[in-house]
């Protein structure tokens, strides 16, 4: 399946193909790609989150949804299932905070939670600090020591803060918004959106949740980002997949000023999961026209091999 | 299959599955759903509201997608198969003898 087997050695030095790469120095990108143990369960619209320098993929749905927080520990190649949530769910946004985790409604087969739950110590507890928005899609970050979330429903996007205890009221942010998923970029909170005309758009959010056009990334594109996987680092935003129609592989990256293509991505993944680490970005489950997959692979963002002399 | 039980505790309750022991809900002060009601009541409640849940059913075709969506697959597939036939063998049979 993969085009080259890549063991890690450390961070810098792997070995590909047989070839040891010593460093960075002299040395040339590679595309490659590295498959790794795939995920036991096929599911799209998990949500993924990093604790602690490890991915755990929390929900998700097939015929029914997930129940399952499943933890991939690199170190030994392998997935875990650690612990039962006490609601199957997908689409439901993930962030760890105050070292706990939190997950932020999401939806089952049949309707939306408006409740949160936190993970901690082995055990669930769902929170009663009120409810959040009827949504059809959400998304969260923590930032400036809260979780700021906000879910669309119709073409209007809701915005809401949680301090730990209370959950505020659920104010309109958007309008005309078709889209619309709540990141960081290089140390700002922003919102990024598809409006009504398939526009794609950065709002900043100021700390107190207005929102102020900052750019419009892509004109006229046909395609709204709903079904991208949106993966952030602190410099860039990365747009997976976009769709399961032309951007089913496509890989594009904004970084606040700029929108560039990358190649295109070795399999179709929308609606799956993503995270980066020291080796590249992994991409996780997901679909591709229609079915959900137990792919686990990395693309190459990090990999050089030595340029022959 | 869900079996919930649960666990009282000084200030809240445990909920556990006895058919999985990585189930574990806890509810404890300030966060009793109903503080109205004891936490006895609030954990069978808590435990109803629970079972409504839908059971996860685990995809048992070679292609991990919904299991009505593979029975609806194949289905579709071995009709379209039937229907390339009947229409392969009316088009050859420019005898007209079938």
């Amino acid at each position: 399946m993969g085009e080259a087997l890549i063991i890690r050695k450390g961070i810098e030095k792997v070995t590909i193909d047989g070839e040891k790469v010593k460093s960075k120095m002299n040395l040339e990108k590679i595309s490659s790609t590295i498959y790794l143990p795939p995920v036991p369960q096929a599911v799209f619209e998990a949500s993924g989150i990093v604790i602690d320098g490890e991915f755990h993929r929390l929900g998700g749905r097939i015929s029914g949804t997930s129940y399952s927080l499943m933890h991939y520990k690199f170190s030994e190649g392998t997935w875990t299932a650690v612990s039962t949530m006490g609601a199957g769910v997908c689409g439901a946004p993930v962030v760890v905070f105050n070292d706990e985790l939190y997950v932020l409604g999401g939806k089952n087969s049949s309707g939306v939670y408006r409740l949160m739950w936190k993970y901690s110590n082995g055990a669930w507890t769902q929170l009663t600090a009120g409810a959040l928005k009827e949504v059809s899609y959400s998304s969260a970050v923590v930032f400036n020591n809260k979780i700021h979330w906000i879910g669309g429903v119709g073409n209007n996007i809701y915005y809401a803060t949680f301090d730990g205890n209370i959950l505020s009221d659920s104010n309109l942010i958007i309008s005309n918004c078709k889209s619309a998923y709540i990141t960081t970029l290089k140390g700002e909170m922003v919102i990024i959106a598809t409006d009504t005309s398939y526009n794609w758009k950065l709002y900043k959010i100021a700390d107190d949740g207005t929102a102020t056009l900052a750019d419009t990334i892509k004109q006229n594109t046909n395609y709204s980002l709903i079904n991208a996987t949106i993966l952030s680092t602190e410099d860039e935003i990365h747009l997976l997949g976009i769709t399961a129609g032309d951007y089913s592989n496509a890989h594009l990256v904004y970084d606040g000023v700029s929108l560039t293509q990358l190649d295109d991505l070795p399999v179709s993944f929308s609606m799956g999961c993503a995270y980066k680490d020291s080796i590249g970005i992994h991409l996780v489950g997901g679909t591709g026209v229609s079915a959900a997959t137990t792919d686990h692979l990395v693309i190459d963002t990090n990999f050089y091999a030595e340029v022959s002399e | 299959m869900k079996e919930l039980y649960y666990e009282l505790t000084d200030n809240g309750y445990h909920i556990y599955d006895k058919n999985d022991p990585l189930f574990h809900i806890h509810q404890y002060e300030p966060y009793i759903p109903n503080p109205s009601n004891s936490y006895e009541e609030n954990a069978k409640a808590h435990i109803e509201a629970l079972s409504d849940e839908l059971e996860i059913e685990e995809p048992n075709n070679p292609y991990g997608i919904p299991n009505n969506e593979y029975t609806a697959l194949v289905e579709n597939i071995q009709q379209q198969t039937i229907d390339e036939i009947v229409k392969g063998v009316s088009a050859d049979d420019e005898s007209g003898t079938n």
